[in-house]
């Protein structure tokens, strides 16, 4: 976990993109996404939740018991997880309906408290904020990214502009939880695939400067 | 006593069936001499250290004299194949590597024989506590391939004992003949070791076995035995490898070798029926190992049953038999199972070298491995019970101690499941380097 | 001179990868042309398409990933053939491209390619398809032989069409391309065992599960014994899924006991969906589980190792 804590923010697009490479917050997307307003939905109210919490939980890092830091986390990431449905059903009503359950379930959404873990040992507010701020968004690009991918391959539509014409039958799995894997998968494997070739250009320019 | 019944063992394979195994230019060929002018006798034939040589350049050497010294406790004594002048002791390139000792002698074709040469006299009434001795005095060692010190393995320890010696007449092997040509021309040689050793170890039973696509060695054994006692002769099911040691212990007695024992510890002792020979001349008449029928056969013009003296060339043997026929491609020592590779034809046959097979260019080529698609005919031929894929998968990576736990100690090398294999995968080797590697790394801790 | 060095075994058997899918395709081609004299020209497109696609995909895949191109060991092909038989008839020509690059992309390349997919490839591709695409992949027809004139939609056998046992028999029935002809697949059978690419286990401990169990599970789904089980064995696709599918490879067990268990398992689940599930044909779904749990059969069903105790001596 500590390596997570260096470099720079920026390492969470690609190199520790939570969804694709550390397989963290897997369900939402695979459960909601399935347009891009659901996917962009769950991963805005996610992005909210992390950073609030994150910046609570780092002020509060050295007032925390040591024996029940984890439920301390709990209930500070509940009470915005309740704020954050409490603004959704307010102001995104129509996507909240779509979204159900999973949104109380961002209590429990292991990004958030992965990062709580690494708030507790950052040296910093601004920091943590940072960070936290970058990965929120980069999940939520992500899984609106994922959302947009399925609808417009299992209803042939973008922000429910249709988009191919009648000719296009659309893939009805994908509109299911096993389409959902599917998808995730293909796009874990293409972006580790990316990862891999880089960090091999990265070796080999490595190897060619010393010789 | 005769048994009749077919008996066989799991897995296995008919190689070169539809071509008779191989064997149809050389089964009907009766066994001819063939002395050559030099012969250039390897010190370390046999599994043990390389024996001392005590001769040296110009020393004149008569035919069984003692030329090579036993060291340690496998060692046995090498011969002279023949009588003349030695010429050179130095390293060469042999079968067992590119500088074993050798003690190469000019042939004076005048074969004057050794003088005290004791013979112990007929196998019947010979005195057995002589017997294992004298076997260790002629130098024998296994016939059948593996080359390991017969009188060794003829010393019953503490606490075991034998009740059963095998005879191995199987010659699963393609291409081979002349353990064969030896059943059919000297029946009462072979049975006259058996009888010996089964003396010299007080064993009440002594078998024969054969394959049962050798029908007329079987008639001939069976009226050769009769008369012998505690002498049998046993038909086995034809089907590659039923000359494995323990593939033959369990289909004669029906009793297994455990994991990492031995034979004796299942009271049986099996020996190469060329062996048997050797130990009934040694026994009979005193005289030491100096010669064996190898089957010199494929790309060459008229293949043969040669009796080679020890320490023939390669090239001389092939050229006794007309030459070859076309290039060759590769040359083994033994088979097409289990034959090892010659880098040159100047190496010498050796006191195992029970065939001489030439590959054209065409029959050398290597094919080339493709994935493994999981089919499972490995582990339908097994004949040790394996998972070959799973053991190719462990070597593969590198995992030795995956290896061991999926029982490659255990694997016999036969070639069954690499002969079987449609993706062509080189299973045999990778479990031969295996198994090579884990007992030096054995060794190097002990 | 110089002489090749190479380790022992010397020969092989005639019998490589190639030359086993070979001998599968040729067991194929009665139940293709059945299938195409049945269900007319759209068959034939779908079967040669299907084919073509799944060889085209396996070697664009095998180029891109910089992969050694193994097309030629007609692997892909078999992948394609077979899913193209699995077809409904008139299904659209996108659905037998879909599938086969579903088929060997996602579910034999992403694994590992040929030797390392867990499941079988056609069959999985055919769940995917019936998954997202179930009008197309359920609107079967009478058959026309093969003019294709007017084709007329109907329910198949399983889903209540009446059919003797001849018709049946023969494939003058509603059905998927391939699985129609009872007679073309077990002279394909006849081939595969003739040629020992397959052995008889699992297709005659399937066909003979599917068959007992049918006749126990009896006509209204109770345990009644009064089924009937020859009907069972040539209606819907058990007879192709028992000779072409569960028979593949790498989905299924290594020892001959290991297929016991496996056949055996098919048997089972196919009669249950069929008696229980809501789905009137439950091969696909039969095989596909019991190619899940093939590893876990290897693991208990192992061959003895010569000279390893007996269960007697252990205790």
């Amino acid at each position: 976990m500590n390596e997570f804590n260096q470099g720079a923010p920026l390492r969470g697009i690609l190199p520790e993109n939570p969804l694709f490479r550390l397989a963290l917050g897997v369900v939402p997307t695979l459960a909601v996404a399935t347009t891009l307003i659901n996917g962009a939905a769950i991963g805005i109210a996610v992005a909210f939740t992390l950073l609030c919490s994150n910046i609570v939980i780092a002020l509060l890092r050295n007032v925390l018991p040591a024996k029940a830091h984890v439920l301390c986390w709990l209930i500070v990431i509940c009470a915005f997880a309740s704020v954050a449905q409490m603004l959704l059903q307010a102001f995104f009503h129509d996507p909240y309906q779509d979204l159900g359950i999973y949104v109380p379930l961002i209590t429990l959404n292991c990004v958030i408290l992965a990062r709580a873990q690494m708030a507790e040992e950052e040296h910093g507010v601004f920091t943590s904020a940072g960070r936290s701020l970058v990965m929120g968004v980069l999940f939520a690009l992500v899984a609106a990214c994922v959302g947009a991918l399925r609808e417009l391959l299992d209803s042939g539509t973008l922000l429910g502009a249709q988009v191919f014409g009648k000719g296009f039958e659309p893939m009805l799995l994908l509109k299911l939880a096993p389409g959902g894997f599917l998808l995730t998968g293909i796009l874990a494997g293409i972006a580790n695939y990316f990862m891999t070739r880089s960090k091999k250009n990265d070796k080999n320019a490595q190897k060619g400067g010393a010789a | 006593m005769v048994s009749a019944l077919p008996v066989t063992f799991q897995g296995g394979v008919h190689p070169l069936q539809k071509l008779h195994e191989g064997k149809l230019p050389t089964k009907d060929v009766p066994v001819r001499e063939y002395t050559a002018d030099t012969v250039c006798i390897p010190m370390g034939m046999h599994l043990g250290a390389p024996s001392a040589p005590c001769v040296k350049a110009g020393d004149y050497v008569r035919l069984g004299q003692v030329i090579g010294e036993p060291v340690g406790g496998l060692g046995i004594p090498v011969h002279a194949s023949v009588s003349g002048t030695v010429t050179d002791v130095g390293p060469r390139q042999q079968l067992n590597g590119p500088s074993s000792l050798c003690v190469t002698i000019e042939n004076d074709h005048k074969d004057t024989w050794a003088e005290g040469l004791q013979a112990l006299g007929d196998v019947e009434t010979a005195d057995p506590a002589l017997i294992v001795p004298a076997v260790k005095a002629a130098g024998i060692c296994g016939m059948g391939g593996a080359c390991f010190p017969t009188h060794v393995k003829l010393t019953v320890r503490e606490g075991q004992y034998c009740d059963t010696i095998i005879l191995n007449g199987s010659e699963c092997e393609t291409h081979l003949t002349a353990d064969y040509r030896l059943l059919l021309e000297n029946p009462k040689n072979i049975l006259d070791g058996l009888r010996a050793a089964m003396r010299a170890l007080s064993v009440k039973r002594g078998v024969v076995a054969i394959e049962d696509n050798k029908p007329e060695a079987i008639a001939l054994m069976r009226k050769a035995a009769q008369g012998r006692e505690g002498v049998e002769v046993m038909e086995l099911r034809t089907k590659y490898p039923q000359g494995g040691e323990k593939q033959l212990i369990r289909a004669v007695t029906g009793r297994e070798v455990p994991q990492k024992k031995l034979p004796l510890d299942v009271h049986v002792i099996v020996l190469n029926v060329g062996t048997s020979a050797a130990i009934a001349d040694a026994v009979t008449t005193g005289r030491p190992l100096i010669s064996r029928i190898t089957t010199v056969t494929g790309s060459v013009k008229e293949p043969a049953n040669l009796r080679l003296r020890i320490g023939t060339a390669f090239r001389d043997a092939i050229d006794a038999c007309g030459g070859y026929r076309e290039a060759p491609g590769k040359i083994t020592a033994g088979g097409a199972m289990t034959g090892l590779c010659v880098p040159g034809d100047a190496v010498s046959m050796t006191k195992a070298t029970n065939g001489i097979v030439v590959y054209n260019m065409e029959d050398a080529k290597q094919l080339e491995e493709s994935p493994c698609i999981r089919c499972g005919r490995c582990v339908e031929v097994c004949p040790a019970g394996l998972r070959p894929y799973l053991m190719k998968h462990d070597c593969d990576a590198g995992d030795l101690a995956a290896a061991e736990a999926h029982d490659v100690m255990d694997c016999i090398v036969c070639g069954c499941c690499s002969y079987a294999c449609p993706a062509r995968l080189w299973l045999t080797p990778s479990f031969k380097v295996a198994k090579d590697q884990i007992q030096a790394a054995k060794r190097g801790k002990a | 001179m110089e002489l090749r060095v190479s380790l022992a075994p010397h020969i092989r058997t005639a019998d490589s990868t190639r030359r086993l899918m070979l001998d599968v395709l040729i067991a194929l081609i009665p139940a293709s042309l059945a299938g195409v004299y049945f269900f007319g020209p759209n068959a034939l497109m779908l079967l040669v398409l299907s084919t073509a696609s799944a060889v085209l995909a396996e070697y664009v895949w095998q180029k891109l990933m910089k992969l050694p191109v193994r097309v030629n060991d007609l692997s892909a092909a078999v992948t394609g053939l077979l899913l193209g038989l699995n077809l409904p008839p008139q299904a659209p020509w996108w659905i037998a491209v879909a599938g086969s690059v579903v088929a060997v992309i996602l579910v034999k390349q992403l694994f590992g390619g040929i030797g390392d997919n867990f499941m079988n490839p056609a069959l999985a591709a055919r769940a995917v398809l019936l998954a997202s695409w179930p009008v197309h992949m359920t609107v079967y027809t009478l058959p026309t032989m093969w003019s294709g004139a007017d084709a007329v939609t109907s329910a198949t056998v399983l889903s209540g069409h009446p059919a003797g046992t001849m018709d049946l028999f023969l494939g003058n029935i509603p059905g998927c391309i391939g699985e129609v002809s009872k007679l073309a697949i077990l002279l394909g059978l006849a081939y595969l065992l003739i040629r020992k690419t397959i052995t008889w286990h699992v297709p005659v401990i399937f066909l003979g599960v599917t068959a007992l169990l049918a006749w126990a599970m009896g006509a209204q789904g109770g345990f009644t014994f009064d089924g009937d089980p020859l009907a069972a064995i040539l209606s819907g696709g058990v007879l192709f899924g028992a000779v072409f599918m569960a028979t593949d490879y790498s989905t299924s067990p290594m020892t001959a006991k290991g297929q016991v268990v496996f056949a055996i398992g098919c048997g089972v689940i196919v009669s249950i969906i069929r008696a229980y599930g809501k789905y009137p044909e439950g091969v696909t779904y039969a095989i596909l589980l019991m190619n899940i749990a093939s590893p876990l059969i290897d693991r208990f069903m192992r061959p003895r190792v010569y000279g390893s105790p007996l269960k007697e001596e252990k205790a």
